[in-house]
């Protein structure tokens, strides 16, 4: 068992590393995620363990690490900044004091760069091999329905007997998603937590590009056989716009999920502008028939709902995927 | 005449021996072959069937959407020679013990598969029906087969998978032909004195239950659906394995679709009973006849038709028409009935019961 300690403040934490901090004041979080997920009620003066990160979230908070002694809960699952701008409908965030770092047996402050798991190794350049079976799943906003259409892929793919991997690409720590997809019926499972990142706002897009990359080649190494790259926030998100050039390189197409037809036509048109192939539209917007016929008309592709995906669809979705590049 | 590849039943769980047949067919469309009594045809397009060239096409692994469309082709081309194959072969089977031929069945493949898949199969009147129909459907009756939506291990027993497509898999034919079977001879929902586009195409109990017997009949194995449900455990009710354990104390109620579970109570017991008569000395078909001869009989009755459907969803009845068609058979047969707690007399409820008051805690569950 790995024995952690509160340490002394030398040096300022820097992203992803470890804090000890005491909660002050109780405010939008009310609870934060144990180590097994279990989401524990949090009150004023107990003492936690959190990950330095950013938060970028239009419909919650926009939150940067800041080093100094005090804080915010930013996410559910223990990144821990501070909040600059939320959203009219989310209340003032959790307030906390950080103590200082964890710190291992050796007095070393405690990263999650240190629980990342390996870069699964790259074949030999002259072994062949063949395409994975990859949808990406993006969408126009936060709360377009990507994580319920990526559950929707999932749900199809392991009821018609494959391997369902998944690997929520961007976005900032939190259990809820990765539970999403394993109700759903995801083998494997993977997110930037596992590749030593708090949140991943903020970080450099060549570490967010071959971090995207890994998940993908980790899922197949892990055994998966039908993967989906769940990428986080809205097309107009920085990140997101530049990690979505890259995805022909690591799929065969994409699902866009949007909350009406006019996002789904804008989407549609910067994802082929980025040389990517849509091969669905599905999310909010196809909880309303009437929307769904709207949005078919204007885009031409197919509008599944995440029901519909899971009662077979999913599977059409991967049929003859585009060379790789 | 013409030479296809079909599977052939061999007894073990799976699509069964890979092989070639004559077939009384004739290639009538892109896609269509017509034989006696008998039409198949896959409704998702395509050029499969080349009366020029060969019609001894390879399963290919079920094809599938994930398999390329010149595998897909050859799947499908496939699946319709071995739906062919058994439908005829189950056709001719009721022929044989009726002493007359079956109305008219057209067979369809590849419906209902879009954008949902679907991985099973349906008999289909004309009438309302859930998914609605896309095309008229004809009055003597047609058999719809999914283009498939799942896959299971492949048959050579590698790890390779296998789309697992409804028309490449016999059971599943032998299944929806015996709802044809069970039409033109029980007609369980009275349907012949029903107006001809306003048929019910609801089942009972006694057609899902003689349906999965006479594919165990055909198949040459009680574990009717071990291919594609070889995942389930053969205790669990879904595999719908015929077994000795399911007795009328595990009947539900209500209509609320429980007819295949329920129905896994009569096909048990009409198996039990054919073991039993060929135990005792019986032919191969007497069973069969015998069996045949009760449904018939049931549905030779044309009393009203509430009166009649009622009549008609009973174990009871059923038994004793079996019991009238062939009296030498009936002694052994009664005797294997009753072991499943289904006896000549008493509604369903009142047999459950009987058999529940009669039964130890380990069974009743």
């Amino acid at each position: 068992m790995r024995r952690c300690r509160l340490g002394g403040l030398s040096a300022p934490p820097r992203l992803g590393d470890l804090v000890v901090a005491e909660v002050t004041r109780v405010g939008a979080h009310e609870r934060l995620e144990d180590a097994h997920g279990r989401r524990v009620r949090l009150h004023k003066g107990d003492l936690v363990v959190g990950a330095c990160g950013n938060r970028y979230a239009t419909d919650f908070y926009e939150g940067y690490h800041r080093p100094g002694p005090s804080a915010h809960l930013l996410t559910a699952g223990g990144v821990i900044g501070t909040a600059v701008s939320w959203h009219t409908s989310c209340p003032v965030p959790t307030e906390l004091e950080v103590l200082g770092p964890l710190t291992s047996e050796d007095a070393e402050p405690m990263s999650l760069e240190h629980f990342a798991r390996p870069r699964p190794p790259v074949p030999p350049e002259d072994v062949v091999r063949p395409n994975p079976l990859a949808l990406a799943v993006v969408g126009s906003s936060m709360n377009s329905g990507k994580t319920t259409t990526a559950a929707g892929l999932i749900s199809g793919w392991a009821r018609a007997g494959l391997i369902p991997g998944a690997a929520k690409v961007t976005g900032s720590g939190s259990g809820k998603d990765r539970w999403t997809y394993i109700d759903a019926g995801a083998r494997h499972v993977v997110d930037f937590l596992d590749f030593g990142m708090s949140s991943t706002f903020g970080y450099p897009t060549d570490r967010l590009l071959t971090t995207m990359s890994a998940m993908r080649d980790a899922l197949l190494q892990d055994g998966a056989n039908a993967i989906v790259l769940e990428i986080a926030d809205g097309l107009l998100q920085e990140e997101t716009r530049l990690l979505v050039k890259y995805l022909p390189a690591v799929c065969s197409g994409t699902v866009l999920a949007v909350g009406d037809a006019l996002a789904a036509l804008a989407g549609v048109d910067l994802l082929k502008e980025s040389g990517v192939p849509v091969v669905a539209i599905s999310g909010l917007v196809t909880a309303s028939p009437l929307a769904a016929r709207e949005t078919a008309a204007v885009t031409g592709l197919p509008v599944l709902s995440p029901a519909t995906l899971a009662e077979g669809a999913a599977l059409d979705l991967l049929a003859d995927p585009a060379p790789h590049a | 005449m013409i030479r296809v590849a079909a599977y052939l039943p061999d007894g073990r769980p799976g699509p069964g021996r890979l092989a070639e047949v004559e077939l009384e067919a004739t290639v009538t469309g892109p896609a269509e072959l017509t034989l006696p009594h008998l039409t198949v045809r896959d409704e998702r397009g395509g050029d499969l069937l080349d009366p020029a060239d060969t019609l001894v096409q390879p399963p290919a692994a079920g094809g599938g959407p994930l398999a390329g469309a010149q595998a897909d082709g050859r799947a499908r081309a496939f699946g319709i020679t071995n739906a062919a194959y058994h439908a005829r072969r189950a056709l001719d089977f009721a022929a044989r013990l009726l002493d007359r031929p079956l109305p008219h069945l057209l067979v369809r493949i590849g419906m209902h598969d879009a954008p949902k898949r679907w991985g099973g199969g349906h008999y289909r009147l004309p009438g309302a029906a859930m998914p609605a129909e896309p095309y008229d459907v004809s009055p003597t009756g047609e058999v719809h087969l999914g283009g498939g939506r799942t896959f299971v291990h492949s048959p050579d027993g590698c790890d390779a998978r296998y789309f697992h497509a409804p028309a490449h898999n016999a059971s599943i034919v032998y299944h929806e032909v015996g709802h044809h079977i069970c039409r033109h001879t029980a007609d369980f929902r009275v349907n012949s004195s029903r107006p001809r586009g306003e048929q019910h195409n609801g089942k009972v109990a006694l057609d899902e239950g003689t349906a999965d017997f006479l594919a165990a009949v055909l198949l040459g194995t009680p574990d009717i659906y071990g291919w594609h449900r070889g995942h389930i455990p053969q205790w669990d009710p879904r595999r719908r394995r015929l077994d000795p354990r399911w007795t009328m104390a595990y009947l539900r109620p209500g209509n609320g679709g429980q007819a295949h579970a329920n129905g896994t109570i009569w096909a048990s017991a009409l198996w039990s009973a054919r073991e039993r008569v060929l135990a005792e000395g019986g032919g191969p078909d007497d069973f069969g006849r015998m069996l045949l001869g009760g449904l018939s009989r049931l549905g030779a009755c044309e009393g009203p038709v509430s009166e009649e459907r009622d009549r008609r969803n009973r174990f009871s009845e059923l038994l004793r028409e079996l019991a009238a068609a062939d009296p030498a058979l009936a002694p052994a047969v009664l005797a294997a009935m009753a072991d499943h707690g289904i006896f000549p007399e008493g509604r369903n409820a009142h047999l459950r019961e009987r058999m529940r008051a009669g039964s130890n805690a380990a069974v009743v569950t």
